[in-house]
């Protein structure tokens, strides 16, 4: 039994507990996310989801289209061109949704922050992302603590009672199409 | 057919074409940029010299002039040629070669997007690797990065690390 579900009797079949809690542990256990990868990141993320780290035992199950997915994990370079993109794979997620960035080039830019022309310094810039996960590429053991870092935070979430903990989100800049 | 006896073929026909010594490296013709198309066909169409195939088509930027090379390779006669043209910086132009091989449409787009060489007669002559409302061409020397784009700031580390640590 999940310790968020700590309400529980002592009863094997009734289970006392409130919605939040619920909520939260069925959105923390499905954490579907989108088959999206741009660079050497995605390398590392189709090793996170093959058998040997095995995401499927968490819940996580990989989407290929952005409207059955929970989780946008941006792996790999953005680039101003792609940025857009991503933007519209954002938007078109079903609400709840988060962002995982995976990776030195979408946290910063990575090796390219000091002179390309071409590459977006951070996705941040562009949607608001809920967990950084640093390396380049980030090891899948890495990838797996950072969807625990963000199963925490949903784990604090409060769906029908709104109350200051919840971080607004960023308000997303870029104008573009 | 050797190098010699191409570029021999080659000044008969238009005597500007140069063939520069090289101290390392394959020798390469320069070739006048206004009459690149028909020294292009003359090689492709010949056939004795039969060049079927571009295995490449590039650009480059010395800093003063601009380069389209092109190397070309014979299937059927197993030789080798590498011709360059030398373009100002101030209005680049040349002739297309896409109606000689199919291969360099994607080339001259590349090219067009990077150093911004016009290609007169080319089919689609758009950005390929770039967004369509990118300014400047960016491998050329002299490329001033731009400071946004669509509202989000393109900041360079070191000029982050200039104003925010100090240069060094």
């Amino acid at each position: 039994m999940n310790v968020s579900l700590r309400h529980s009797a002592d009863s094997e079949s009734i289970v006392f507990t409130n919605v939040d809690a619920l909520l939260n542990l069925s959105k923390e256990h499905s954490l579907w996310y989108l088959l999206f990868a741009t660079a050497c990141c995605g390398i590392e993320l189709m090793q996170t989801g093959a058998s040997r780290f095995d995401v499927d035992r968490f819940g996580m199950i990989p989407r290929s289209t952005p409207r059955q997915s929970d989780l946008l994990i941006v792996a790999g370079t953005i680039t101003h061109k792609m940025a857009s993109r991503v933007k519209r794979l954002y938007e078109q997620m079903a609400e709840p949704k988060w962002v995982i960035s995976m990776g030195s080039c979408s946290n910063s830019g990575g090796p390219f922050c000091k002179y390309s022309y071409s590459v977006l310094r951070g996705i941040d810039k562009y949607i608001p992302v809920d967990v950084y996960v640093p390396g380049c590429p980030p090891r899948p053991e890495a990838l797996i603590e950072g969807v625990f870092k963000l199963r925490e935070r949903i784990r604090t979430e409060h769906v029908l009672r709104k109350t200051s903990q919840i971080v607004s989100p960023r308000p997303l800049i870029g104008n573009c199409q | 057919m050797d190098f010699d006896a191409i570029v021999n073929i080659l000044k008969a026909q238009w005597p500007e074409c140069e063939a520069p010594a090289v101290e390392t490296g394959d020798r390469f013709v320069i070739a006048p940029a206004d009459k690149a198309f028909e020294i292009l066909k003359r090689l492709k169409e010949d056939p004795a010299l039969y060049f079927d195939n571009l295995m490449d088509l590039a650009g480059a930027d010395t800093g003063q002039e601009l380069w389209v090379v092109y190397h070309l390779h014979s299937l059927q006669r197993l030789h080798r040629l590498t011709i360059k043209l030398v373009l100002g910086r101030e209005k680049p132009e040349c002739d297309s070669v896409v109606k000689l091989w199919g291969a360099s449409n994607f080339f001259e787009r590349e090219i067009y997007d990077l150093y911004g060489v016009a290609f007169r007669g080319h089919p689609d002559l758009r950005r390929l690797l770039n967004p369509p409302d990118w300014v400047g061409w960016p491998m050329r020397k002299d490329y001033q990065f731009p400071s946004e784009y669509h509202g989000v700031k393109v900041e360079r580390d070191d000029q982050y690390f200039a104003e925010h640590i100090g240069a060094g």
